[in-house]
């Protein structure tokens, strides 16, 4: 069986204008292109033939961003999604990325920063299968894709477990925002780097959900380190 | 039957009722009261007479001697007195004397007290009996005294009660009407308030206890609904700055936007770098929209940011992460950031203290220099933000203009949005903070914000070597 020439993109967006201008361009960008005008035909279209990543809006009338993300990690569909939101659903973002989201861009963006991030979530990082890592109470078994901090199972999604893979990875070494892009998510430094904010505070939420004491720290101008 | 909905008909009512109740029962008691005693004394007197009766002189077992006294002939002064005597022998009536009924029953054959009726009146007896029970003697008193005092009785108190039952129930409707007329105010009152201007004006508070608890409840109900009727239209007039912002502001770029299609347009056979030129130029108008737009509905966003959860945040991470972006957004400019206090956590809203420091740092690289410092120290209770350009700074009569929106610098040629410092004012307010603007140690504007923040705690924070970037 040969792999198609073109890694197929679903776009999912209740606009039609998004849609088709997405569609244009990506297949412009050398994309295949799929569309879905909702969170129900998103799901059939998924199903039907399964993309190599997905363009998800979060605000859809039928059902949104967020449930769809949620249905397709519980039935355990592991194909990349990036979620698109207008800048005031903040809360809409934050609950796509919780529930298992890889990545998100705000509403409008310009296209090289979208291609830039499909083909990051493309250039999928196998688990290297080595042995767990320990970094003080802090345990990240790459193999069962498990995290655990004092026992307790963290709960990590994929994009947050890789972060914290990426810091055990490196223990006591500072990681750049830009080192971080590049090892979980594999950009380029062009995009924005927000993005790692965001997933390095939820991944510290989760550390610190019983009030322990933080491991990974802020270096100031650069980035974090992992040190017990 | 259905009690009546008027409270003051069922007031008077239940009076008369109770009043007719007590009316009732005091008749029946009294009656039976003087029924009782007139009894017992026509009772005292028979057995008087009984006992002057049994002086039994002449020892034939028939008191009063052979025949006994009543042989003495009528007496005149029993006639008309009620009272009659009867002595029977056998079956056989002896004598009777007195004021005897025209129908005078027989002697009953036992002894002792009964009542008994006699042509419609009632009468009590008393019989003697002698030793062989043949001889008995019948003292009788008629009863018609007692009765007529019973019926005399009766009809006073028949119309005491009615007398009584009527002053009730003129008192309970006076009663109820006076006590129920404030009530009537109030609702003339509440029924007066038609719209947001009449709910200032407070009910009247008068009368009993109960009304006034009801009067100072509604008066505190219109007093909640006057603060969130002006919540609503503080929320309409921010939504219509927004759209009259939005309308006026967004023209321009809207204009050179589409004056740079129609030339694309128009002109299929640009030269390549004047075509990429004008659609640079379009691309920058369409991100000018997009601040515009972000701007405003930060804004619009921020007047309703009551509703925004409330988080720990920690003001030396945002500003790190807020630096960093700046340095992407502005590569011309050097960012210096002094963070003098660690573990800087504060109740807030992140969301917004990202906001703040976002548009200050813009704001700075914008219409300032090439340098810009960033400090966040600690006061007392407070975090002290302070950012300084090194630009022309602002003349003192122009800085409080420039937190309104849309207000741009005298001759500022930098292509802002006009709402920065607008953005940045709206979270210090929100935050509790105080915002000053002044004069830079590096020659352009300083802004200095306070927030409000607990002391600091002992946190964990490590300490790395700081390394320069930028």
């Amino acid at each position: 069986m040969s792999a198609p020439p073109e890694p197929l993109v679903l776009v999912v967006d209740d606009e039609a204008s998004v849609r088709h201008s997405l569609e244009r361009a990506l297949s412009l960008e050398g994309f295949a292109v799929g569309t879905a005008a909702g969170g129900r035909e998103a799901l059939a279209a998924i199903a039907q033939r399964p993309p190599a990543v997905i363009v998800l809006d979060v605000a859809m009338p039928d059902l949104d961003g967020v449930a769809v993300v949620r249905r397709l990690r519980a039935d355990g569909i592991d194909v990349p999604v990036c979620i698109l939101s207008a800048r005031d659903e903040v809360e809409d973002r934050v609950a796509g990325l919780q529930a298992g989201a890889d990545d998100y861009l705000v509403k409008p963006f310009a296209l090289p920063e979208l291609t830039a991030r499909l083909h990051a979530l493309l250039r999928r990082r196998g688990s290297d299968g080595a042995a767990p890592r320990v970094v003080g109470d802090v345990v990240v078994d790459a193999r069962r894709h498990v995290a655990t901090r004092n026992g307790r199972d963290l709960e990590l999604t994929r994009r947050e477990f890789e972060v914290l893979e990426a810091f055990a990875r490196h223990p006591g070494q500072v990681l750049s925002r830009d080192q971080l892009l590049g090892h979980v998510w594999g950009y380029t430094p062009e995009v924005d780097t927000n993005v790692v904010d965001v997933f390095v505070g939820y991944v510290r939420r989760k550390l610190e959900a019983e009030s322990e004491p933080r491991v990974v720290h802020t270096v100031r101008g650069v980035g974090w380190v992992l040190r017990p | 039957m259905r009690a009546p909905r008027s409270l003051r008909a069922r007031v008077t009512l239940a009076a008369l009722a109770a009043v007719a109740l007590i009316g009732l029962l005091a008749a029946v008691v009294l009656i039976a009261e003087i029924q009782r005693q007139g009894r017992a004394s026509v009772d005292r007197d028979l057995q008087q007479r009984a006992q002057q009766l049994s002086a039994d002189p002449d020892g034939d077992g028939v008191p009063g001697g052979p025949g006994g006294r009543f042989r003495g002939g009528p007496e005149p002064l029993l006639a008309g007195s009620g009272t009659f005597v009867q002595v029977a022998y056998g079956d056989r009536t002896v004598e009777r004397r007195g004021d005897v009924p025209s129908a005078p029953p027989l002697v009953p054959q036992d002894g002792g007290l009964k009542t008994i009726d006699i042509a419609g009146t009632q009468w009590r007896s008393l019989t003697l009996t002698g030793q062989a029970g043949l001889l008995r003697v019948q003292l009788l008193q008629s009863l018609a005294s007692v009765q007529e005092r019973v019926a005399s009785t009766r009809s006073t108190v028949f119309w005491l009660d009615l007398a009584a039952l009527a002053l009730t129930g003129l008192a309970a409707w006076l009663f109820t009407t006076l006590a129920l007329r404030p009530l009537g105010r109030l609702q003339a009152g509440a029924a007066r308030v038609t719209g947001a201007q009449d709910l200032a004006t407070p009910l009247p508070d008068e009368g009993p206890e109960e009304v006034h608890a009801l009067a100072s409840a509604l008066n505190a109900m219109l007093g909640r609904l006057q603060s969130s009727t002006a919540a609503m239209d503080r929320a309409l007039q921010s939504t219509r700055r927004f759209a009259a912002d939005a309308g006026h502001e967004l023209r321009t770029p809207l204009t050179g936007l589409r004056a740079n299609l129609d030339a694309l347009e128009r002109n299929p056979d640009l030269p390549t770098d004047q075509r990429q030129a004008l659609v640079r130029d379009t691309i920058a108008e369409q991100e000018r929209i997009l601040h515009l737009l972000e701007g405003l509905q930060a804004l619009t966003r921020g007047d309703a940011a009551d509703q925004f959860p409330r988080e720990e945040v920690e003001l030396d991470e945002v500003l790190d992460a807020a630096v960093y972006g700046a340095r992407r957004r502005h590569p011309g400019v050097d960012y210096e950031l002094d963070v003098r206090a660690e573990g800087a956590a504060l109740e807030g809203w992140g969301g917004g203290l990202r906001l703040l420091a976002d548009n200050l740092l813009d704001n700075a690289a914008l219409h300032g220099g090439p340098h810009v410092r960033v400090t966040l120290g600690r006061g007392p209770g407070s975090l002290v933000l302070r950012v300084e350009d090194d630009g022309p700074g602002i003349v003192p009569s122009e800085r409080e203009r420039l937190l309104e929106p849309f207000a741009r610098g005298v001759g500022a040629s930098a292509p802002g949005t006009g709402l920065g410092l607008a953005i940045v004012a709206q979270q210090v307010a929100l935050h509790g903070g105080e915002l000053q603007l002044g004069e830079a140690s590096l020659g352009g504007l300083a802004v200095e914000i306070r927030l409000p923040a607990p002391d600091q705690r002992p946190t964990e924070a490590v300490s790395v070597p700081s390394a320069s970037s930028g």
